[in-house]
C-alpha cells in the first residue's frame, strides 16, 4: 500500500508534442484512482509515468513520499497490466505469475546452492513460498487449473486473470491498469469490472487505473480523473462528476446517452429564469440560479441530462421522434424540437413510436449551466 | 511504363538486328573459327593484340570468319574449355599450357600437327613454320608420345615461353651492401644475399625478409635439377623422391625456410605472389618466378628491379614454362585452323606480343630482335631469360594432374607449414599417389552408362506418375468449383513447376546418375562409363583428402556459426536502438553482404598477408605486449589458423544474418519488455529470459542456414589459398571443384555433391532435433 504524489508533472515527447501538462494529484493509500478521457488525452501516458516507463519532463513525482522521477520501474515496486496482457509466451502461466518472484535472485545463486547447504535450503523455502503466493492468486481468480498451459492456449478473459494474476503475486505498493479490459468482449468487461472491484476491497492496494470507457471509470473508481489534451478537467468521486462536472467537456463525456447541451442566452424576466436557443424557449423559476442574476442577460451554455427530460403527451413544447431506442427497463428517445436534436430517456413505454408527435419538458431545477466560452466552466453549483 | 516497353522494344530491335547482320554475314563467309584464349597476367593489352592479329588473318583470308572468346584468367579459360568441349562444341584454336598437353592428348583432344608441318615445307616453303628457328625446348615441350613429354607428335605450336629466376629489389641490395647478383650466381651467393638481407633493417626499424621463395611443384623441381636431382627415372612409374639425395636438397630448402629468421619467408598463395611480394617494400628477392610478373612489377611505382635467372648449384639447370596454339581434333575446318594457328605464331605476331613484356618470343629472332630486348624497359637483364633457354627444359608431369596438386600439397606441409619433415610429407605423398594409381576408378574396362535404358524407365515413371496425378486430380473432386480452383491453382503455379523441372529437379537427377558414373566431363555424356557405388566406396573408405576436407570444413563451421550468430546478433541489437541516422548504419552494416565475393576475397588477402597485412598489423602491437606473434595465416599456422581466417572473414558480412534477426527483435513486442523491466529484471536478464526465448526461431532458422552455408563455402578458398598450404584450406567444395574441373572426375565430384546433401541434411536434422524445447514458436503465433 502507498500513497502517490504528482507535483505539476509533465511529460514532453521528442517532437515536441505536450502528451501531459502540469498534472496535480494525490492519490491516497488503498484508494482506486481511474484515469479517463479519450485517447490522446495523455491518460496512459500519465500511467506510464507513474511505472516509470516514460521519463517525467517536469514537475516531481513520489511513491510514498520518496521523489522516483529517476528510479528505473525495476525499483518503484508497483505492477502493472497492460491492455495486450504483456504474458510471456514463452513461459507457462505458473512461471508468468512466479516470475516477477524469481528474478530478485541474481545468477550465481544456482552454484552458490551446491555449496551451501542453509543456502540451498533458504531458497526451498523461497520456493515454496513462491508456490503458495500464486496459488493462493490463482485461487482469487479462479485460474487454479490453467497453471500449466502457455498463454497461447488461454482465451482472452483467462489471459486477462493471468496478468491481474502476475500482478497480485507481487504485492506491489501500487498496482496499475492499463485498459486492461479493452480487448474483451462486453459481456466479460462487466464481469471483470465487478471482480476488480472485489479485488481491491479485498487487498486494499492502491490502483491506478486507465480506461477510455467512462462507465467503467464510474463504477471502478473511487474517484475519477477526467483528462483532455494533457489537462486536468475534474478530479473528484464518480458522483460528483456525473452530478456536477466541472465544466462542458466533462459534462458532455460522462453519462450515456450524453447531456444535452443547447448554446443560448439566459435572461431574467420578471423573476423568472428564461433561457433561449434559437425557437427553443424555456422557463422557469430555478432559485438556485439566483447567484448569476446580477450578470444576466449573458449567453450561456445549458445542460440538461436524458433523464431530466419528460416526455409528455401536452403542455410543453412539441416535438417529433427521430428514433426509439428500447432497453427493456427503460427507453432513450431521440427527438427534434425548435430545431435541436434531444434525447430523452424515460420508462418504457409502448406508445412512442419513430415520427410520432410529443411534447417535452425540461427539469431545469437539475440543469447545469456553463459559460460559452473558454474554459466553459461551471456557472454555479 | 512507356519507357519499359520503348526499352524492352529498342533492346529487341537491337538483337534483331545484331541475328539480321550475322546471317547476312554468314552468307557470304564459308567458314567460321572459333578461338579460345586467355589474358590473366596480360590484361587488356594482351586482349587488343590477340583481337587485332585475328583481325588482320581475317583480311587475308576473306572466307574465314573469326569468333574469339577470351573467359579472363587460365582458370576460367579452362572451366570455359571443359564446358566447351563437355556440350560437343570445342573451339578451333585454343590456348594449351605445356603442363596439361599429357593429359589433353591422352583425352584426343589435340590434332597433332606435325602432318601440317610437312605438307606446308612441301606446298608454301616461303611462310611455313621452321621449327628450327624455334627455341628447341619450347617445341619439345609440346611434343607427347603417350607416355612422356620431350618427345612423339607435336600437339601444339609455342607461342611464347619463359625461364624462371629471381627478381630483386636493388635499394635493398644497396642498403644491406650485398653486390647484385650475376647471371651465373650460385645457390651459396643467393643464401649468402637473403641473409645479408634479413640482418638489415629498414629505416623504420623493422627488418627486411631475404627472399620470397616460392614452392610450387615446378618450382622445387627446378631447384632439384639444378642441384642434380630428377624426381623421377625413366618415367613417372619410377619415383626418386624418396632418394637420400633428394631429400637432403629438399631438407635444406626446409631448413632456409623454417630454421632461419627472415631468410625465405614462408609461403604465400598464388594469389600474393604478383606485385604485393614488393609492395611492402620489405623483400629483397622473389622467385623463381617466370617473366609473367613483368607487367605488374614495372606498375609498381619508385621501384628499382632487376631479374637474375635460376642460381646454379651443382649444375646450371633451369625450367620452362610456356603456352601453345592448338587446333581442336574435333574441329570441322582443320586446314583453316592450322592456317590461323601458323598466323598465330609468325614472327609479326610473336613480335607484336613481344612488347607486353609478358613471355618470351618462341622464335630465337624475334626474342634477339629489340621488340623484346627492349632497353627503355625494365628488367634491364632481359638477356638472363634468353641465356637460361639454352639449358632450360620443360617441367614434364603424369597426365593425371593429381600428381602436381598431391606432391605441391605434400611438400607444402614440409616446406611452409614445417609441421611434417621433409621424409614424412614425402611419405605421406608417396602413399597417397599410391591411392590414386590402384583407386578402382583409374582402371580402365567399365562398361557403358546405360543411358538409354535409364532414360527410358525415368520418362515411363514420369508418365505413369503424371497420369496418376492427373486422374487422381479429376475423380477425388467431384466438386466443380474445387477443381476448377485446383486447374487454376496448376496454370498459376506452372512457370514455376516448368522452371524446377527444366532447372533443378533434371539436374539432380542427373547429377545422382552421375555420381554412379566415370565421366570426364570434356567428352559428350554417352563417354561416361558405369562404375555402380565405386566412387562413394572411393570417397568414403580411401580418399584421405576426402575426410580432411571434412575436417577443415567441420573446423570452419565450428568457429564460423557460433561465432557468425552471436556477432550478427549483437550487431542486431546495437542497430535497434532508435538512434539518429540509424537507418544509415543499418545501410553500412548490411552492404558488405552484397559486395561481390572475388573482390572481397582479394581485398581480405591483403589483410591477412603475414608481414603487410592489416591484420597482423593491428594484432603484432597488442600481442607484443604478451610476447606473442601475430599467426602467419595461410603459411605456417595454417593448420590452427587457416580455417579461423576464413570464419574472421566471414564476420565481416553479419550483415545478412543481422537483417533477420533484427527484423525478429523488431517483432518483440515492446510490451513484453515494460512487464519485464517492471517485473525487476536488469537490461541483460531481459535479454536472456525475454529477447533470447522470442528470437529462438529466428536463431535456429539462421543457424541451420548459416550451417548450410558453412558447408559450401568456396569462393573465399578458391581465391585467397586454393586450398593451400597442403590441404589445409581444402574445403569441401573446393575439393570438389578440383574434382570436377581440374582433374576432371565429374563422377567423383558428383558422389561428393550428394554426400554433402546428406551431410548438410543430416546436421539440419541434428539441430532441429537437438534444439527441441529451446526453440518456442509461442511468440511467432499472433
Amino acid at each position: 500500500m502507498a500513497s502517490i504524489q504528482l507535483n505539476r508533472v509533465g511529460k514532453i515527447y521528442p517532437g515536441g508534442v505536450h502528451a501531459v501538462q502540469s498534472v496535480d494529484l494525490s492519490i491516497e493509500h488503498g484508494e482506486f484512482v481511474v484515469l479517463v478521457g479519450p485517447s490522446g488525452c495523455g491518460k496512459s501516458t500519465l500511467l506510464r509515468m507513474i511505472a516509470g516507463l516514460e521519463t517525467v519532463s517536469s514537475g516531481t513525482l513520489s511513491i510514498d513520499g520518496v521523489v522516483m522521477n529517476d528510479v528505473p520501474p525495476q525499483d518503484r515496486d508497483i505492477a502493472m497490466v497492460f491492455q495486450n496482457y504483456a504474458l510471456y509466451p514463452h513461459m507457462d502461466v505458473r512461471t508468468n505469475m512466479a516470475f516477477g518472484l524469481l528474478r530478485r535472485r541474481r545468477f550465481p545463486s544456482r552454484l552458490k546452492a551446491c555449496f551451501s547447504s542453509a543456502y540451498a535450503a533458504s531458497r526451498r523455502i523461497e520456493r515454496s513460498d513462491i508456490d503458495a503466493r500464486v496459488m493462493a492468486a490463482a485461487n482469487t481468480l479462479g485460474i487454479e487449473s490453467l497453471l500449466a498451459r502457455k498463454p497461447a492456449a488461454l482465451s482472452g478473459g483467462q489471459r486477462q486473470r493471468v496478468a491481474v494474476g502476475r500482478a497480485i503475486v507481487r504485492q506491489p505498493k501500487v498496482f496499475l491498469f492499463d485498459e486492461p479490459l479493452s480487448n474483451l468482449d462486453a459481456k466479460l468487461r462487466v464481469e471483470m469490472r465487478a471482480e476488480l472491484r472485489m479485488l481491491h476491497r479485498r487487498l486494499g492496494a492502491t490502483m491506478v487505473y486507465v480506461t477510455h470507457d467512462q462507465e467503467e471509470a464510474m463504477s471502478l473508481g473511487d474517484r475519477v480523473v477526467v483528462l483532455q489534451d494533457g489537462w486536468t478537467q475534474q478530479i473528484a468521486t464518480p458522483r460528483e462528476i456525473y452530478e456536477t462536472p466541472a465544466n462542458q467537456f466533462v459534462a458532455g463525456f460522462v453519462g450515456t446517452p450524453t447531456m444535452n447541451l443547447f448554446q443560448g442566452t439566459l435572461a431574467c424576466e420578471s423573476g423568472r429564469m428564461v433561457f433561449t436557443s434559437s425557437h427553443l424557449r424555456l422557463e422557469g423559476s430555478v432559485p438556485s440560479w439566483q447567484p448569476i442574476v446580477p450578470s444576466l442577460p449573458r449567453s450561456c451554455c445549458l445542460g440538461v441530462r436524458p433523464e431530466h427530460v419528460q416526455l409528455v403527451a401536452s403542455g410543453g413544447t412539441p416535438a417529433t421522434i427521430e428514433a426509439v431506442e428500447h432497453y427493456g427497463d427503460r427507453m432513450d428517445v431521440v427527438i427534434r424540437s425548435c430545431g435541436h436534436r434531444i434525447v430523452a430517456r424515460t420508462g418504457p413505454d409502448a406508445t412512442l413510436r419513430d415520427g410520432g408527435a410529443v411534447a417535452v419538458q425540461f427539469d431545469l431545477a437539475r440543469a447545469h449551466l456553463f459559460e460559452s466560452t473558454k474554459p466553459f466552466a461551471r456557472l454555479i453549483g | 511504363m512507356v519507357l519499359a516497353i520503348g526499352l524492352v522494344a529498342w533492346s529487341f530491335h537491337r538483337v534483331g538486328w545484331r541475328a539480321f547482320h550475322s546471317w547476312q554475314n554468314h552468307s557470304t563467309v564459308d567458314k567460321e573459327l572459333v578461338v579460345l584464349h586467355w589474358s590473366g597476367e596480360g590484361g587488356p593489352e594482351e586482349d587488343a593484340i590477340v583481337e587485332d592479329s585475328l583481325r588482320a588473318f581475317e583480311k587475308l583470308h576473306p572466307n574465314v570468319r573469326v569468333r574469339r572468346i577470351n573467359p579472363g584468367d587460365a582458370g576460367s579459360f579452362y572451366t570455359k574449355l571443359q564446358t566447351m568441349l563437355a556440350s560437343g562444341s570445342p573451339p578451333d584454336v585454343f590456348y594449351v599450357g605445356a603442363e596439361r598437353v599429357a593429359s589433353f592428348a591422352d583425352m584426343e583432344l589435340l590434332e597433332p600437327l606435325d602432318p601440317y608441318l610437312r605438307a606446308d615445307a612441301e606446298s608454301r616453303p616461303d611462310d611455313a613454320i621452321n621449327l628450327d628457328g624455334f627455341f628447341p625446348c619450347t617445341v619439345e615441350a609440346f611434343r607427347y608420345d603417350g607416355n612422356r613429354s620431350g618427345a612423339g607428335a607435336l600437339y601444339g605450336i609455342p607461342k611464347d615461353f619463359t625461364t624462371v629466376g629471381f627478381y630483386y629489389n636493388k635499394d635493398i641490395f644497396l642498403r644491406a651492401g650485398v653486390p647484385f647478383p650475376k647471371d651465373d650466381w650460385t645457390w651459396d651467393d643467393y643464401l649468402a644475399a637473403a641473409r645479408a638481407i634479413a640482418a638489415t633493417r629498414n629505416p623504420d626499424g623493422e627488418p627486411y625478409i631475404g627472399s620470397e621463395f616460392v614452392t610450387w611443384p615446378m618450382m622445387v623441381r627446378a631447384f632439384l635439377r639444378t642441384e642434380g636431382a630428377e624426381v623421377r627415372g625413366g618415367d613417372f612409374n619410377d619415383l626418386r623422391l624418396d632418394d637420400e639425395h633428394t631429400v637432403a636438397i629438399l631438407d635444406r630448402l626446409r631448413a632456409w625456410r623454417q630454421d632461419e629468421v627472415n631468410t625465405l619467408t614462408s609461403g604465400r598463395s598464388k594469389l600474393a605472389t604478383g606485385a604485393a611480394v614488393f609492395t611492402t617494400g620489405r623483400v629483397g628477392m622473389a622467385g623463381p618466378f617466370g617473366r609473367w610478373v613483368v607487367p605488374e612489377y614495372r606498375r609498381i611505382r619508385d621501384f628499382d628491379w632487376d631479374f637474375a635467372p635460376l642460381p646454379r648449384g651443382k649444375v646450371q639447370s633451369n625450367v620452362i614454362a610456356t603456352v601453345a596454339w592448338s587446333v581442336s581434333a574435333q574441329s570441322s575446318h582443320k586446314d583453316e585452323a592450322w592456317a590461323l594457328v601458323r598466323w598465330l605464331v609468325s614472327p609479326e605476331s610473336q613480335a607484336a606480343n613481344a612488347k607486353l613484356g609478358l613471355a618470351i618470343p618462341t622464335i630465337r629472332s624475334v626474342a634477339e630482335s629489340p621488340s623484346f630486348l627492349d632497353p627503355s624497359q625494365k628488367p634491364a637483364n632481359d638477356r638472363g631469360f634468353l641465356d637460361s633457354a639454352a639449358y632450360a627444359s620443360v617441367v614434364d608431369w603424369p597426365s593425371d594432374p593429381r600428381f602436381e596438386q598431391l606432391l605441391g600439397g605434400n611438400l607444402d606441409r614440409a616446406l611452409k607449414v614445417g609441421d611434417l619433415t621433409v621424409p614424412q610429407s614425402i611419405d605421406s605423398f608417396m602413399k597417397q599417389w599410391a591411392i590414386e594409381k590402384n583407386s578402382p576408378l583409374a582402371k580402365s574396362g567399365f562398361p557403358r552408362f546405360p543411358w538409354q535404358p535409364i532414360a527410358w524407365t525415368i520418362a515411363c515413371c514420369c508418365v505413369v506418375a503424371l497420369t496418376t496425378f492427373g486422374w487422381w486430380c479429376l475423380t477425388s473432386r467431384n466438386d466443380r468449383a474445387t477443381r476448377d480452383e485446383t486447374k487454376a491453382g496448376w496454370l498459376l503455379a506452372s512457370p514455376w513447376v516448368l522452371g524446377f523441372m527444366l532447372f533443378m529437379a533434371f539436374p539432380i537427377v542427373m547429377s545422382f546418375l552421375l555420381s554412379l558414373s566415370k565421366w570426364r566431363g570434356v567428352g559428350p555424356i554417352e563417354t561416361a562409363s558405369f562404375v555402380g557405388g565405386a566412387n562413394y566406396f572411393q570417397l568414403l573408405i580411401h580418399d584421405p583428402r576426402f575426410a580432411t576436407s571434412l575436417k577443415v570444413t567441420l573446423y570452419y563451421t565450428l568457429i564460423a556459426v557460433p561465432g557468425g550468430q552471436i556477432l550478427a546478433l549483437m550487431a542486431a541489437l546495437l542497430m535497434n536502438q532508435k538512434v539518429r541516422g540509424i537507418h544509415f548504419f543499418r545501410a553500412a552494416w548490411y552492404l558488405p553482404s552484397v559486395l561481390a565475393g572475388v573482390g572481397v576475397a582479394v581485398l581480405w588477402r591483403w589483410i591477412f598477408d603475414t608481414d603487410g597485412g592489416l591484420m597482423n598489423a593491428a594484432l603484432r602491437p597488442l600481442l607484443a605486449c604478451v610476447h606473442l606473434a601475430p599467426p602467419d595465416w595461410f603459411g605456417k599456422d595454417a593448420a590452427v589458423w587457416g580455417a579461423p581466417a576464413f570464419a574472421i572473414m566471414g564476420f565481416w558480412m553479419v550483415g545478412g544474418g543481422m537483417m533477420i534477426y533484427l527484423a525478429g527483435l523488431q517483432s518483440v513486442p515492446e510490451e513484453l519488455m515494460e512487464a519485464a523491466r517492471i517485473d525487476r529484471l536488469g537490461s541483460f536478464s531481459r535479454f536472456m529470459r525475454i529477447t533470447l526465448p522470442m528470437l529462438s526461431p529466428v536463431i535456429l532458422f539462421n543457424m541451420i542456414m548459416a550451417i548450410i552455408g558453412c558447408f559450401q563455402v568456396f569462393t573465399q578458398a578458391f581465391v585467397m589459398t586454393g586450398g593451400e598450404p597442403g590441404d589445409l584450406t581444402r574445403f569441401y567444395v573446393l575439393y570438389l571443384y578440383n574434382q570436377a574441373f581440374e582433374f576432371y572426375e565429374m563422377g567423383y565430384a558428383s558422389a561428393m555433391a550428394w554426400i554433402l546433401l546428406l551431410i548438410t541434411l543430416a546436421l539440419t536434422l541434428i539441430t532441429l532435433r537437438g534444439s527441441r524445447g529451446l526453440i518456442h514458436y509461442e511468440g511467432m503465433k499472433r
